[in-house]
């Protein structure tokens, strides 16, 4: 291929495209622009196709903004050019004036709470279930996602949303794989022969979210103190051991029985969170 | 943009209705598959705002900013475990190769040309993939498409074309333009 002639045929499309060529397009670059012209009315239609989903736009969106909230404001860093790779900050800084506190305070209070109420919502890359061969890579994708969580009160909420979504995997051995998307309200017939090893490993790492999540965000209060992360994490916990409880009876028996030490756990970070708020 | 940097949490959210579409379509193009294209975008969104100090405008388009963010987890997705863990699982099926034949895109794809027409836009190399989309399916620029693609504008024009006479030739033969 002869560059010259490549680099004036790319500026014989480029101007055509910008409706500045000075003469008449070759053939080649004719065909060339009615094909973008097909682009990009193929991506006219498409854009009007494929917006997101409003469930997702809008859980995102509430989990933004309780991240947003948690999180110490952004540092400008004037060394630093605008890409993407930029770092991250390395210091926390001091913690904010009464007055953010205050305007931050009721929109985290509904947002945290809300997040964690839709936890696992439009964020779930599979639903395979405990035992399923497929779980493992599930969750890989889970410590993934972890490690791409910011700082410390961001993960926090992210091992919650795991915790409920272990709450809704042992729904879902309970009551059947179509529960998955349902959601506790919709609980109804215990599926036969439930398993119960998966139901009680499941539990277990329930348990383990919990306990890693809200300590990540009650050492988050103590560097801001900001008590809106508490009370939001005060109600999370109590929803979930209102499920949690509603699903005790319907467990087969081993598993009934480990659930009572996680419904224990759930009182015990509310009991501690709720001493925190002020 | 200032109060989003200086902790504002609805700012950012402004900033979130403003440009989500944009990206998730940007990411949905790329990867073709709606339950992707959200964890993308999700990330992408998370990720600008823990970064969201390190932004300076001095002429630069925020958009272009979470597009550059959305860009490079699309290509740590192509590279990543989870990627290759899809192609050998049936979850491909649903989550991987078929983008668009199921769910509202397909109304608009019915129309033999445009079905065509992405599915010749997946078969071309990344950079020229990814000039095709931003350039033309999404209608930026000739220069925040070089921006995005950290290219000078002379060569974003030079892959530009190499992009559309790469997709004329794989388009079928009898295709009337």
């Amino acid at each position: 291929m002869n560059p010259f002639s490549s680099r004036a045929s790319a500026r014989e499309l480029a101007a055509q495209l910008e409706g500045t060529a000075q003469r008449p397009p070759s053939p080649e670059t004719a065909r060339a622009a009615l094909l973008v012209d097909h682009l990009v009315r193929a991506g006219g239609e498409l854009a009007a196709a494929s917006a997101p989903r409003p469930e997702f736009r809008d859980a995102l969106r509430t989990r933004l903004l309780a991240v947003a909230a948690v999180q110490p404001p952004a540092v400008p860093s004037p060394a630093v050019p605008s890409s993407e790779a930029a770092p991250e900050p390395v210091a926390a800084p001091a913690p904010p004036a009464r007055r953010r506190r205050a305007r931050r305070g009721p929109l985290l209070a509904g947002g945290v709470a809300a997040v964690l109420a839709v936890s696992g919502a439009g964020v779930a890359t599979s639903r395979s279930l405990p035992g399923d061969p497929l779980y493992g890579a599930k969750r890989t994708s889970e410590r993934l996602q972890l490690r791409l969580a910011g700082d410390p009160a961001d993960q926090g909420l992210r091992h919650l949303q795991l915790a409920t979504k272990r709450l809704r995997e042992v729904e879902a051995l309970t009551y059947g794989r179509g529960h998955v998307a349902l959601g506790p309200a919709a609980a109804g017939t215990v599926a036969a022969g439930a398993p119960v090893q998966p139901a009680l490993g499941a539990l277990a790492d329930m348990d383990a979210e919990v306990r890693t999540g809200s300590s990540l965000l009650v050492e988050q209060w103590r560097r801001d103190g900001r008590d809106a992360a508490m009370v939001a994490v005060q109600g999370w916990s109590q929803t979930q051991w209102d499920e949690l409880t509603a699903l005790v009876p319907a467990l087969p028996a081993p598993a009934g029985e480990r659930a009572q030490s996680s419904l224990d756990l759930l009182l015990q970070v509310r009991d501690e969170v709720t001493g925190l708020i002020r | 943009m200032q109060r989003a940097q200086a902790g504002d949490p609805e700012a950012f959210g402004l900033l979130y209705d403003r440009y989500l579409d944009q990206v998730y379509r940007y990411v949905l193009y790329r990867v073709a598959s709606p339950q992707l294209a959200e964890d993308l975008t999700s990330e992408t969104f998370t990720r600008a705002l823990r970064r969201i100090g390190t932004f300076q405008e001095q002429g630069r388009d925020i958009g272009a900013w979470f597009v550059t963010i959305a860009r490079n987890l699309v290509a740590d997705h192509y590279k990543s475990a989870r990627y290759r863990l899809e192609l050998m699982t049936d979850d491909v099926t649903r989550s991987g190769q078929v983008p668009l034949a199921e769910g509202p895109e397909r109304q608009v794809l019915d129309g033999l040309t445009n079905a065509v027409l992405l599915a010749a836009v997946r078969q071309l190399r990344p950079d020229q993939q990814e000039c095709i989309v931003l350039r033309f399916l999404q209608g930026r620029s000739v220069a925040e498409t070089a921006q995005v693609m950290g290219r000078s504008d002379g060569a974003l024009k030079a892959l530009q074309h190499r992009a559309v006479g790469a997709l004329g030739k794989l388009l079928p033969a009898d295709t009337e333009l």
